[in-house]
């Protein structure tokens, strides 16, 4: 556990001093600011216009830095060889992933943070009256997140390319919210080996809506009943991203 | 210390994941929104369907609905060359700050209601024309394809469209697709929709009251209306010109001032030259605010001091 958190920390660390990092955050807050160009475009919707792209804008800039980051979490170690530091030390490959994906994960939910407190700020400034729905969505963005960062570290780790690595973990984020429509369309099509596969896909990849509560912010009656089996469904889904991280980690010879 | 992992553990976590996904979440999840169609505006179909599949529904349908303002906010007229390079030059000398918000304010006082169009708004009385913003309804139907859920532009397409623009029929047919939405989601998912369905169909009534030339009593499900949350200025507006029709210019007054403290600034100005020309007509006798209490409205509202005339 001490290994694990001393990894973590000199990761989060490494990012809070990352140019790139700060940039991302800084474009964030920028953009929350700006933001306020477009309220005044939303007639008698500004609130709801800040609010959308607020939530939106933190989320975007949060699976941007987690991407970049997670990707080359221990891909620039290993290119550059100073992994062999760290594991020729009594730390096993375990715990080493482990600590660098918690981390990064501090990293990203602390600027995550700093853009909330921003947009939350204007919000308030702007007469929008708080409740409980609003840090509850910007948890289950965060959780979308913890889910893509574990995507992300398995791809860096399979294809040992950085592009190709961004390329398949955008194209999940973007199956992840298409779930639902796999699904729809898994029921209406009537051939059997397209509904198996859009069967299969539905239910293997991870499904994102289950953690889109921003977009759900009007909808009459909503209860919310399904959130905490979300959020043990997300950490499920990333402690298996990262066990199969693991499993590529230590089979690896460097 | 270096283990190797087991592929077995790597089928177990993903078995657990899977597993708990068939089993307990997606019984207890059902998506909201209708399945993804095809836009009623074709030329925006890849850029909302971009919406549908990064799941920022919400969003898109912001910007569609800033996009619908914009629309109907601008005229049907082509514009001349040098209108628009004039438009462009203020609009330069805005960004850099080389334009006073003084003289942004001037433009205001010279507001008159009527043929005047600015800030991204329009006057009510000077677009009475059905031939105009034909698309309204495409954009109005666009939005709800995204969000079925903003139940505002059900109401704001509506009163524009039934009462600015005289075309009822489209009005009514926005009004039943919010209808059919909601008693869809009802019929799917059990939850509670009251509020938004007996809004709309308060909307609904006022139209076909409207249509069937029954004045008096599309009025008065207008005042229902204006007396619920989210009720757009543009029907608060249109309430306040009937009374003015018919004379009762101080109940037109109430909802004029009520339009003017509301947070909508692109009513601000018409708002102000109402208030002013209602408070010439009628000879007012209301109660002056109390100490502290003397806002915008009211010092608009006060009467005309002896001798200040």
């Amino acid at each position: 556990m001490k290994n694990i958190l001393s990894i973590a920390r000199y990761t989060l660390v490494e990012n809070i001093r990352n140019k790139i990092f700060y940039v991302l955050v800084f474009f964030g807050i920028i953009i929350i600011a700006a933001s306020l160009l477009l309220v005044a475009l939303g007639g008698e919707q500004q609130i709801r216009v800040l609010l959308d792209f607020g939530l939106a804008a933190i989320e975007f800039f949060a699976l941007v830095t987690v991407c970049f980051a997670a990707v080359n979490l221990a891909l620039e170690e290993m290119q550059s060889k100073t992994i062999y530091l760290v594991l020729t030390r009594p730390v096993s490959r375990a715990h080493y992933l482990i600590g660098r994906y918690a981390g990064l994960l501090a990293a990203v939910y602390s600027g995550m943070f700093l853009m909330a407190l921003l947009h939350a700020g204007l919000l308030v400034f702007n007469g929008f009256e708080f409740n409980l729905r609003y840090p509850l969505a910007l948890l289950l963005s965060a959780e979308k997140i913890t889910i893509i960062g574990s995507v992300a570290l398995f791809f860096s780790l399979f294809s040992s390319s950085a592009i190709s690595s961004i390329s398949f973990t955008v194209f999940f984020w973007v199956l992840g919210h298409f779930s639902e429509e796999i699904r729809y369309l898994g029921n209406k099509v009537t051939y059997l080996v397209p509904k198996i596969v859009a069967k299969i896909a539905y239910y293997t990849i991870p499904n994102l809506q289950y953690f889109n509560l921003r977009d759900f912010w009007d909808v009459p009656g909503i209860t919310g009943g399904w959130i905490p089996a979300a959020i043990i469904y997300g950490m499920l889904y990333s402690v298996a991203c990262m066990t199969l991280s693991l499993w590529l980690f230590s089979n690896k010879e460097f | 210390m270096n283990h190797r992992l087991s592929w077995l553990y790597v089928v177990l976590a993903f078995s657990l994941a899977i597993s708990f996904n068939i089993f307990v979440v997606s019984k207890r999840f059902s998506n909201p929104f209708p399945p993804a169609g095809v836009s009623p505006i074709s030329e925006y179909a890849v850029f909302d369907l971009a919406g549908i599949v990064t799941g920022t529904r919400r969003l898109f349908a912001d910007i569609a609905w800033i996009q619908l303002l914009q629309y109907y906010g601008q005229t049907d007229k082509p514009v001349g060359m040098e209108e628009e390079i004039e438009t462009s030059w203020d609009a330069t000398k805005f960004l850099f700050g080389l334009r006073l918000w003084r003289d942004e304010h001037e433009d205001e006082e010279q507001c008159d209601g009527h043929d005047c169009q600015h800030h991204g708004h329009r006057h009510i009385d000077d677009s009475k024309d059905p031939s105009r913003h034909k698309r309204l309804l495409s954009h109005c139907l666009r939005i709800v394809s995204l969000d079925p859920f903003f139940n505002y532009v059900y109401l704001y397409g509506a009163g524009a469209l039934a009462w600015n623009l005289e075309r009822t029929d489209e009005a009514v047919e926005l009004l039943k697709k919010g209808i059919s939405e909601l008693d869809a989601y009802h019929a799917n998912f059990g939850n509670d929709v009251n509020e938004p369905y007996w809004r709309i169909n308060l909307y609904l009534s006022a139209i076909l009251y409207r249509k069937s030339g029954e004045f008096l009593k599309m009025t008065e499900v207008l005042e229902k209306a204006v007396r619920l949350p989210e009720c757009p200025t543009i029907v608060k507006s249109i309430l306040a010109n009937i009374y003015q029709k018919d004379g009762k210019l101080a109940q037109s007054l109430q909802l004029w001032i009520d339009i003017y403290e509301s947070k909508d600034t692109s009513y601000h100005s018409h708002a102000a030259a109402k208030i002013t020309e209602l408070r010439n007509i009628i000879p007012l006798t209301l109660p002056s605010p109390r100490r502290g209490e003397d806002t915008k409205a009211g010092g608009l509202l006060s009467s005309p001091r002896r001798g200040e005339d």
